[in-house]
């Protein structure tokens, strides 16, 4: 099994060291010069462009594009774009991932991405697990991948590959709906991308 | 007379674990007692007794250890327990490594894993 976090908004050594303990493969980063050369090679490094202004959002194939909406007319425009870019939503706008927006996202190459690191939150915390539980459920049941990142700022903000799985376990019950959705995505915005993850991992089970 | 049916005995199940921690491990007793406030104001006291949370085994050079939790609402104790950022002001984090229901084959697992050599 590969592990994959999206979007990890600072790296440091400390960090990376974890990720590297913990069989994470795939790390997705704003900025990918943070990592120090010598880890260069132990990640398939995917960049990652963050938006909150959904007139900026367009579909690259240098960067995996997300979105984070700051209301619910950007949410609902930024879910019937059909293109692989992520919707964002952390503690400050899981409200708006409602029933109305999971139909705008039926059939698009859209999905979601749910921060993990709100759950460390006590404040938001009941409202951020009330809210994405419903969320997610309702799509994963119509199709739509749902991918859980950490979005981490600090090592605190980390999560390891069985934190992921206690998660998923708790909000879907279902094997790989959210820790192995990353893979199905990369698969539909760049299929080379997923071809040498592949290679490289055979490679790595050949020595 | 109706008889009332009683209720089911819960199951225990046994979580492996592996503390990351940047700093001091803590030792036995401190991991132990922050854990049960942990989950006393994450579960409430009820909640709590009901978890019958317990830390079973903990070393602290190998940072591995074992708690014993009640099967009913697993999932939501788990999410407790992968909560859990600080002790002491240590940043640590509980990475979940195996739930079983047996503690012979958890601690099968856990002798199985403190022996693999260190990368």
């Amino acid at each position: 099994m590969r592990w994959a976090d999206l979007l990890i908004l600072s790296v440091n050594k400390e960090i990376l060291d974890f990720l590297m303990r913990n069989r994470f493969r795939v790390i997705g980063l704003v900025d990918p010069d943070q990592v120090p050369s010598e880890y260069r090679d132990k990640f398939v490094i995917i960049k990652r462009k963050i938006y909150d202004d959904i007139d900026r959002v367009y579909p690259s194939k240098e960067y995996l594009v997300g979105f984070i909406p700051r209301d619910k007319d950007s949410a609902r425009r930024a879910g019937k774009i059909n293109a692989v870019i992520s919707i964002i939503f952390d503690e400050e706008n899981i409200e708006f991932c409602t029933r109305e927006q999971i139909s705008v996202m039926i059939g698009k190459n859209v999905f979601i991405e749910i921060l993990a690191r709100s759950i460390l939150d006590d404040k938001y915390y009941p409202r951020f697990m009330r809210y994405a539980t419903s969320c997610i459920r309702r799509a994963v049941s119509e199709g739509i991948d749902v991918v859980l990142s950490s979005g981490a700022r600090s090592f605190e903000e980390v999560f390891s590959p069985g934190a992921l799985r206690v998660i998923e376990r708790y909000i879907t019950n279902l094997r790989g709906s959210l820790t192995y959705s990353w893979y199905r995505v990369l698969e539909r915005w760049r299929i080379d991308l997923v071809r040498k993850i592949d290679s490289t991992k055979r490679a790595q089970e050949a020595t | 007379m109706i008889l009332q049916k009683e209720p089911k005995k819960p199951r225990k199940r046994y979580l492996v674990f592996k503390l990351y921690s940047l700093g001091e491990s803590p030792d036995f007793m401190v991991l132990s007692d922050y854990l049960s406030k942990y989950m006393r104001d994450f579960l409430g006291l009820h909640g709590l007794i009901d978890s019958s949370i317990k830390l079973i085994r903990y070393e602290k050079t190998t940072r591995y250890g074992i708690i014993r939790i009640a099967s009913r609402d697993v999932n939501k104790i788990l999410l407790g327990i992968i909560r859990i950022r600080k002790i002491n002001s240590e940043t640590v984090s509980i990475i979940p490594l195996k739930l079983t229901g047996n503690l012979n084959r958890a601690i099968k697992y856990l002798r199985r894993i403190e022996s693999r050599p260190k990368t």
